[in-house]
């Protein structure tokens, strides 16, 4: 099949392509759902198709398929040229920076090939799941268990000589469920990935963290207290802090947003391409993306220009310090890819995206941090978020909370609310802990959507003298 | 013999209870465009066979985008040793028994390389036109796709259908960076209506210029159809028994019981072929019709495919969905108020043309926030006022019930944001609470 992916590049030269890639992908992915402990439909996909992307007449086009035959992919090129060549005139002059042209195979080892583990056994990681949350002995009508697995087979090669093969197997699990306690409904939904074999699932022990978050929960909606009101400080568990700075560093430090290229789909950002330099929140801000985190979900050692993946500082020390960029916007803008472009599928284009963005460590331990709060909230797993599109105005309901009383915690909280401008919540941080989490999500982008496999993650932090939005 | 007859008869002859087979092509050509330039052309091309498999309660479903009619004949082999490995679906409930008559629809087809071309065409006079009215810049997506479906299953089912969809959107920014937003869809390309939504969202984005921060507090809201769009999309995931059962619907339990106002009523009719969701049978081959979701205020009925209907002792609505039953066309049922005249005679409330990030804290009651985007309107006694800022934090089971108004400017509105097409016109929503971020 590889010889087809050099027909793409060979054809758009000889068709009067300035610049040429192919990708062709092959994935094996399968699916378990477990609903309220019944198995539900169960199966496994087979994909394999073959993209090209190309720069003719100064203007890109992309195209992808899979009826993989000569004749099918010569066609797809001259088709992709035809409509590079007719959109011209209205066509932006589309130009990518000067790169490394690169040639490597690399491949995520597992201990545990997810292809040769049996149905049953993956339904019956689920089916522990759902026993361990039945044990609690707390009432959860609403118990929806999702386990993936993908094993995604990739050729990047593109017409300036580069050729990468890699394989990166991925596994996940995401769950909702229904708590029935004190009269209400209380819904949590969560979700964990990793790059690697099976075995990144069973050592994720997540029987245990389902049921003992479900134990939580119900204490919660048994004891806990309305949210006090006036100003009061914060501390932000993890989980928080991995989806704060997603949304709020690493979607608007998006090069793609900021150039305005979606603003009809994904939206824009609050920061301008000459931000860099400027004061975005205190010194102990710093945040970073990086791709290379091995055994992550968001993992890849090139990203789908053919680009080295490197670590990327989108925030440093309260300054923004860089953004995401794939080869466009920086050639638009002056300066070097990040390696920040990736597709969700062989049917997909290259977007900027993030890989794992997180929030880095402090000294101080999460304790230390609450100890030296005298009035406020430690707010530690979230329900809810939302955020505008320039990524300014957002807001997280707290799931697990605690009301924190001269440095100690002493009572549950529902539902806190923490509504917030962007530059108010990173200049409001005083410190950071050092208990890093990382938490796996699937970020969407793009128009048709492309969900990405990503990380995002941090310590503990400690915000000063904010308000709580009403509940 | 076709592949899908010879993949069925495998199914049959290695003792499948049910098996549905369905080849699927989907051709789609995009034509993206911003900062007022097309920015890349899309050509896609997928053909997928899809193969579901019953043994004894136990089902399993497999997507093959690499195949041949060898592979696909091993893919069954391969499908019933799975079966073999899982527990039983006791809700499981068998597929439907055919065969099935079908409406004839419209034979409107446009080669996809044509369509290419003239997508193309159709965004530069889009941008022009924007130019000429004085968008600052533009950004959009003008889509194409063609598909071909095939269908044959155990229960003496054959169908086969093919149909075009069109959709635009554009949004469209001034110099002082205020946005309007609109879309289009249609099923024949004669029907897009580029120019109304290139007028529409140019006008919004200059009518908001200079807004202030919103004060938070309850109002009375008028949502546009894009707007509204967004709430009815989210709104009937709850009417699939799926989400019932999986405790992610706020009408568990309410069937029968009121769930909106009287003068709210909300349809999916796939066999609306205006609609870009349409479709002439549903994944068992069951030909598609309206079905009723909920009527003057009143939940009629949850979205169902063969099984889960006889689970619950009702019949199909032809709605599957072989995981889910789902809807895929949906329509609010038009007023006869015009929203012009409901502005007029607005003494206090809001405007909101577009909503964004729209998430629930909790699906089972309803509790959710979503940000309005876009053009964002304070009214204060019939004049508009712009505003900005917003974040719409209330429950959406209770705001159907305060539902005040249904207007007469039904529109198809598909999108980034509304997954499932829906007709709606523009609705007055009361006492909505709106809330702000502090900074």
């Amino acid at each position: 099949m590889e010889e087809l992916a050099d027909l793409i590049i060979r054809t758009a030269k000889n068709k009067g392509a300035s610049y040429a890639e192919a990708r062709l992908e092959s994935t094996k992915s399968s699916g378990f759902v477990l609903k309220n402990g019944i198995a539900q439909v169960s199966g496994y996909d087979i994909t394999k198709g073959i993209a090209v992307r190309l720069i003719s007449n100064g203007s890109m086009a992309f195209g992808s398929t899979n009826i993989l035959s000569k004749s099918s992919v010569t066609k797809l090129v001259e088709s992709v040229i035809k409509s590079a060549k007719t959109s011209a005139p209205a066509a932006f002059k589309t130009e990518f920076s000067d790169e490394n042209s690169e040639k490597d195979e690399y491949e995520v080892k597992q201990k545990i090939d997810v292809r040769t583990v049996s149905p049953a056994k993956k339904l019956s990681l689920l089916q522990d799941i759902d026993k361990a949350i039945l044990g609690t002995k707390k009432s959860v009508p609403g118990r929806y268990l999702i386990l993936g697995d993908e094993y995604v087979d990739k050729l990047f090669i593109n017409s300036e000589g580069s050729r990468i093969k890699s394989i990166i197997p991925r596994t996940n699990f995401t769950y909702f469920t229904t708590l029935k306690e004190n009269g209400s409904l209380i819904q949590r939904y969560w979700q964990y990935g990793a790059s690697g074999g099976f075995e990144t699932l069973t050592a994720m022990n997540l029987p245990k963290i389902l049921s003992d978050e479900i134990i939580t929960l119900s204490k919660n909606a048994l004891e806990g207290i309305k949210p006090p009101k006036g100003e009061l400080d914060m501390v932000l568990g993890p989980q928080i802090v991995g989806i704060v700075v997603h949304e709020s560093a690493g979607h608007p430090g998006e090069a793609d947003r900021i150039l305005g290229r979606e603003a009809a789909q994904a939206g824009e950002s609050f920061l301008g391409i000459n931000d860099v330099g400027k004061k975005i929140g205190s010194d102990k801000v710093t945040i970073i993306d990086d791709p290379a985190i091995g055994g992550s979900f968001g993992y890849y050692k090139y990203d789908d220009e053919g680009v080295k993946a490197k670590k990327r500082y989108l925030y440093k020390d309260g300054r923004i310090a860089d953004f995401l960029h794939n080869r466009q916007s920086a050639a638009m803008t002056g300066t070097k890819s990040t390696a920040s472009a990736r597709a969700s599928a062989f049917d997909r284009e290259p977007l900027v995206r993030m890989a794992n963005t997180y929030f880095e460590c402090g000294k101080y331990s999460e304790a230390e941090l609450i100890t030296d709060v005298k009035k406020g909230i430690f707010m530690k797993t979230f329900m809810e978020w939302n955020i505008d599109d320039k990524r300014f105005n957002q807001k997280y309901v707290g799931a697990e909370a605690y009301l924190i009383e001269n440095g100690k915690i002493t009572k549950p909280v529902r539902e806190p609310v923490l509504e917030i401008t962007t530059p108010k919540l990173y200049s409001s941080v005083d410190a950071a802990a050092n208990n890093i989490e990382f938490h796996a999500g699937s970020c969407g982008k793009g128009e048709p959507m492309q969900g990405m496999p990503v990380w995002f993650g941090g310590p503990s932090i400690r915000i000063r003298k904010v308000r709580l939005g009403n509940p | 013999m076709s592949i899908l007859k010879k993949v069925l008869a495998e199914c049959r002859k290695r003792g499948a209870d049910d098996a549905i087979v369905s080849l699927e092509r989907l051709q789609t050509t995009q034509v993206k465009f911003s900062n007022s330039k097309i920015i890349t052309t899309e050509n896609v091309d997928n053909v997928g066979l899809s193969i579901f498999i019953a043994v004894k309660k136990r089902i399993v479903l497999t997507t093959l985008r690499e195949f041949s009619e060898q592979s696909a004949l091993k893919s069954v082999k391969e499908l019933l040793s799975f079966t073999k490995t899982l527990p039983k679906n006791k809700d499981y409930n068998g597929i439907a028994e055919g065969p099935f008559k079908y409406r004839n629809t419209k034979k409107y087809s446009l080669e996809i390389e044509e369509a290419g071309t003239k997508g193309i065409k159709q965004v530069s006079n889009a941008i022009n036109k924007a130019t000429k009215l004085g968008a600052d810049r533009t950004a959009g997506v003008w889509e194409t796709n063609y598909s071909t479906t095939e269908l044959h299953t155990s229960g003496g089912v054959s169908a086969k259908e093919q149909g075009h969809s069109f959709y635009f959107s554009i949004r469209a920014f001034t110099a002082a960076n205020n946005s309007g937003h609109s879309v289009c869809s249609a099923t024949e390309l004669k029907d897009l209506t580029v120019g109304n939504s290139v007028e529409e969202a140019i006008t919004i984005a200059k009518m908001h210029s200079n807004p202030v921060k919103v004060t938070p507090g309850k109002y009375d809201v008028l949502f546009y159809p894009l707007a509204a769009a967004n709430l009815i999309d989210n709104a009937a995931q709850s009417a699939s028994i799926f989400a019932v059962e999986s405790g992610l619907s706020f009408w568990a339990d309410k069937l029968g019981s009121k769930v909106a106002s009287n003068n709210f009523s909300l349809y999916d009719d796939a066999s609306d072929d205006s609609g870009v969701g349409s479709r002439v049978f549903d994944a068992e081959g069951i030909p598609t019709k309206k079905v009723e979701i909920i009527g003057n205020g009143i939940l009629k009925n949850y979205l169902h495919n063969t099984s889960t209907a006889k689970k619950y002792k009702t019949q199909t609505t032809a709605s599957a969905g072989l995981i889910s039953p789902e809807p895929v066309n949906l329509i609010v049922e038009g007023g006869n108020v015009n929203k012009d005249n409901i502005i007029s005679e607005m003494t206090s409330g809001l405007v909101v043309t577009n909503l964004w990030y729209t998430r629930f804290q909790n699906s089972a009651t309803g509790d959710f926030s979503t940000v309005p985007r876009d053009g964002l309107f304070l009214v204060k006694k019939g004049k508009l006022t712009p505003v900005k800022d917003a974040r719409i934090s209330d429950n959406l089971a209770s705001m159907l019930m305060r539902v005040n108004k249904v207007c007469n400017d039904m529109r198809w509105i598909v999108g980034w944001e509304v997954s499932v097409p829906t007709k709606t016109p523009t609705l007055l929503i009361n006492d909505v609470r709106v809330s702000r971020s502090v900074d």
